[in-house]
């Protein structure tokens, strides 16, 4: 099961890219051009309403001219001139003509008069905020710097209600130009408070910066608390970010107070909805996962069971087990080559079986005929001695007969398979020897070998059997027997063709050799074995032709490679 | 292969661009930029505040506080000395300052002409900030007047173990008043020997910690600043301040220009700023300090400090022998008795 694991992780890689690829990108870019969408929304209405707040706020710059409005007055006030620079005067004079200045901004400013020490003199509020201010220090010294013109200060301020906001001051002069004193106009939390209310959103929250961002006012104190380190980011990074993310800052610039307004909103998106679209993403990408390996998990085990029964088979096929099959029920692929795998063992195992059998026919015909060759030696010695006994007798014939025979009889007991034709034809003439004494002479054999063909190696004993076929069946019915021994090569084949001038074969025997070994036909037995021989040791093309001759004789071709000079082993 | 690197180049390119297009709004057209001053102060935000905002103020330049202790930010300034981080040191004793002063870059600030005649130091590297005279204080109710009126009352042997006093290794008004002591009495060495035994093995965790000791009764009587006593003394409380009869120091703390500073120049015109009559008067009149300028005169309460023998307090001396003094320190005080 485990070894179609390779494929098995390929396909899984392989869809969890399709599928994970796709989802990822379509996820990420979703989530992105929401938040672009809504960050830019955002973006545009924070502007619009940090502007609505800085248009509520020019009533404050408006009224920065009801503010130097009063403050000129004051300054040109006759009464309060003298009030500043002598002690003479009418209290309630100076009051009536200090109330009348400041009417038109006493609902959200109070209005101090300090004289040129910084001693605070008048006030229109009931609560004064200092006793004596420097005039080489903060407001005062900024007011006589400005010479007459109104100018504002950021207190120190920790955000509490009875601290003011915001410092205005202008100093006094007299005509000739001397200094008189300072009017000075406070701005308490209540009074901005007064002027942003309604114009904010629910969640909006406004912090007023100094020109050097120290906080000024801020709807909530915990707005104001973090001042200090909005400073520190601006300062640093040139931008205001929220850590927890929730909220997001809008900056704009009061450009004649130089006054900062910092709005900070909540996110539309907030961290926690991001997070819920992030862990649905996730969720999706873990189901793709799990439907990619599910998927895979079916396909490779669909996929996996026939490659295994054909690894199986294949593997029996190794182990020469050729019976091996595989079901071929199916129309797919893998049934075709289920088909194809049967079809190819079916042949395999056919091919085995032939060759088995020629194998058993080659050794049969091998035993056939050492069989023949029976305890030659002591028939070799026997022939030595009735050459001898011949001799001394005088029967000249006997020891020729037995001399041929005996050297017939050596050659055959020899260990090697393969003799040049040269000894294979002189052993041959021995025989023909014999056999024309046996006959008395009633046949001539006629040799016509080319020199150059002497040489090539022939299996022991090939002639003899068709010499013998053609002695029996060919010259016994004919009184003058010729037998005729040809040799030629064509193609590389050497062809050996034994004629005589008998009757010839029946034309149904005539071409390729196909006898078939029998017990009755012994004569052709010689024949049938030459043939087996020649077609196994050499090649199937090899073997015995057998034909007639123009005149009617019969003629055997034996066919075999002309091999020269090495003999096989 | 470089078909599918291109793919992948422009799908990247194009995730990068979104990812850029989704950042958030900046503020920096708002930013100061360089106009601005990093501050490294040792000073308390009551004083650091006010004048860093005039200055904000009349300069335009924006100044960012770094708080600190001395020593801490000394040892800041050190390790960032080839990258400063901050361009000026306001604060810190002026033996501190002197024993950092590679770091610093000296500035001949055209405010030194009106300085007390003591303070005009021109080849120091740190300008002086307000004069900071050493007193002693007692508890009213442990002690009668007259039975602590200089150095030598402490020296005695009558307050052995009632006397408040930090650890001068960590206190730097400390170790300025037990050198102080040294010079005021004569023999320095023997002096503060017999001033770590007068201790009788017990000290403050910190400065600030001794008035506290006296206040609430734990210790009879205490060495401090001029500043920390006034501060605390006022109807209702105990702590009654004595100017040592035999004559006290005024080392002033200081303010230096960090050298390679990244706005040098921003810093130079906040030493001239600080050193300008109107910051001193502001130390004066609401802080508690008297001023380093001549053309500034003190509270008109507060008495001419006499320093006596002290006026010979070499600041360069106390700063090269800090180390040893310190350790003598240690083991007298380790002796008791």
């Amino acid at each position: 099961m485990l070894r179609s694991t390779k494929f098995r992780s390929r396909l899984i890689y392989g869809l969890l890219f399709t599928a994970l690829i796709p989802l990822a990108l379509c996820s990420f870019l979703i989530l992105q051009s929401f938040r672009i969408r809504t960050s830019s929304r955002e973006q545009q209405q924070a502007l619009a309403s940090a502007d609505y707040v800085r248009a509520a706020f020019s009533q404050i710059t408006q009224s920065d001219d009801r503010l130097n409005h009063a403050a000129e007055r004051i300054g040109s006030s006759e009464v309060l001139r003298r009030a500043l620079s002598s002690e003479a005067s009418y209290y309630t004079l100076v009051y009536t003509e200090l109330f009348s200045a400041t009417q038109e901004i006493r609902s959200y400013a109070v209005a101090d008069l300090y004289d040129a020490a910084g001693k605070l003199v008048y006030s229109t509020g009931n609560q004064p905020y200092r006793d004596s201010l420097p005039v080489d220090w903060g407001i005062l010294y900024a007011a006589a710097q400005a010479e007459g013109q109104l100018v504002l200060r950021c207190p120190d301020s920790s955000g509490a209600a009875d601290e003011p906001a915001l410092l205005y001051s202008a100093s006094i002069h007299s005509p000739e130009g001397r200094l008189l004193g300072y009017s000075l106009f406070r701005i308490y939390p209540s009074g901005l408070q007064d002027l942003f209310r309604g114009r904010l959103g629910v969640q909006d929250e406004l912090l007023i910066l100094s020109p050097y961002w120290h906080p000024v006012f801020s709807t909530s104190q915990n707005l104001f608390n973090t001042a200090h380190s909005l400073r520190e980011q601006l300062m640093n990074s040139g931008t205001l970010r929220d850590e927890t993310g929730v909220y997001f800052y809008t900056v704009c610039k009061d450009e004649p107070s130089g006054l900062f307004f910092v709005l900070r909103q909540p996110h539309m998106v907030s961290p926690d909805t991001t997070r819920q679209l992030v862990v649905i993403t996730v969720l999706c990408a873990l189901g793709s996962i799990l439907l990619a390996v599910w998927v895979s998990l079916r396909f490779s085990r669909q996929m996996a069971k026939p490659l295994e029964n054909l690894q199986t088979a294949f593997e029996q096929v190794e182990h020469n087990r050729l019976d091996a099959r595989v079901d071929e029920s199916g129309r797919d692929e893998f049934a075709q080559l289920g088909k194809r795998f049967n079809r190819m063992a079916e042949a395999l195992s056919r091919n085995q079986q032939e060759l088995v059998e020629g194998e058993r026919e080659l050794n049969q015909a091998q035993l056939r005929m050492l069989q023949a060759q029976l305890n030659p030696h002591f028939l070799c010695n026997t022939l030595d001695t009735m050459k001898w006994i011949s001799k001394t007798n005088k029967v000249p014939q006997v020891a020729v007969m037995s001399t041929n025979l005996a050297d017939l009889l050596r050659f055959c007991i020899g260990p090697e398979e393969t003799v040049p034709l040269r000894q294979e034809l002189q052993v041959l003439q021995r025989y023909v020897e014999i056999q024309q004494i046996r006959l008395s002479d009633r046949f001539e054999f006629v040799l016509t070998v080319p020199e150059a063909l002497m040489d090539c190696s022939v299996p022991k004993m090939l002639l003899q059997p068709i010499v013998e076929n053609a002695i029996l069946h060919g010259i016994d019915t004919v009184a003058e027997g010729r037998i005729t021994l040809a040799a030629f090569e064509e193609q590389g084949m050497l062809h050996i063709c034994v004629s005589d001038n008998g009757p010839g074969f029946s034309p149904e025997m005539t071409g390729r050799y196909h006898g078939a070994p029998s017990r009755e036909d012994s004569h052709h037995l010689g024949l049938y074995n030459l043939n087996t021989i020649l077609q196994k040791y050499y090649s199937p093309e090899c073997g015995l032709f057998l034909e007639n001759t123009p005149e009617g004789g019969a003629s055997v071709t034996a066919v075999l490679p002309a091999e020269r000079g090495t003999s096989h082993a | 292969m470089m078909r599918r690197y291109l793919a992948v180049l422009l799908v990247l390119c194009t995730l990068g661009s979104l990812c850029a297009c989704g950042a958030q709004p900046t503020q920096t057209e708002y930013s100061p930029g360089d106009n601005r001053l990093v501050i490294y102060t040792s000073h308390k935000q009551e004083i650091v505040q006010p004048i860093v905002r005039e200055f904000e103020e009349r300069t335009g330049i924006w100044v960012q506080i770094i708080s600190g202790g001395t020593n801490e930010l000394l040892d800041r300034i050190a390790a960032e000395e080839n990258d400063p981080q901050a361009d000026v040191m306001f604060g810190g004793g002026g033996e501190s300052l002197q024993a950092c002063s590679k770091y610093f870059q000296p500035y001949a600030s055209p405010e030194l002409d009106s300085l007390l005649p003591q303070y005009r130091e021109e080849d120091r590297v740190w300008l002086p900030f307000s004069s900071l005279p050493i007193v002693l204080i007692y508890n009213s109710k442990l002690l009668s007047a007259g039975q602590l009126t200089g150095w030598n009352d402490l020296l005695s042997g009558s307050l052995q173990g009632e006397i408040a006093f930090a650890d001068p290794a960590l206190s730097g008004s400390c170790f300025t008043a037990a050198v102080t002591a040294g010079y005021v009495c004569g023999n320095m060495e023997e002096t503060m020997q017999t001033f770590a035994r007068q201790l009788g093995g017990e000290i403050c965790s910190s400065s600030g910690d001794i008035l506290t000791a006296v206040e609430e009764g734990r210790k009879k009587a205490g060495v401090t600043l001029e500043e920390t006593a006034l501060k605390q003394l006022g109807p209702g409380s105990d702590l009654v301040m004595v100017y040592p009869r035999e004559g006290t120091s005024c080392i002033p703390d200081g303010v230096a220009v960090i050298r390679n500073a990244k706005h040098s120049e921003n810093a130079r015109r906040f030493v001239d700023f600080v050193l300008g009559k109107d910051v001193q008067q502001l130390l004066a009149r609401e802080l508690f300090r008297r001023s380093v300028r001549s053309d500034v005169s003190a509270d008109p309460a507060l008495p001419e400090v006499y320093a006596g023998a002290a006026a010979h307090y070499s600041i360069e001396w106390a700063s090269t022998n800090r180390e040893k003094l310190l350790s003598q320190w240690a083991f007298w005080f380790g002796q008791e008795g």
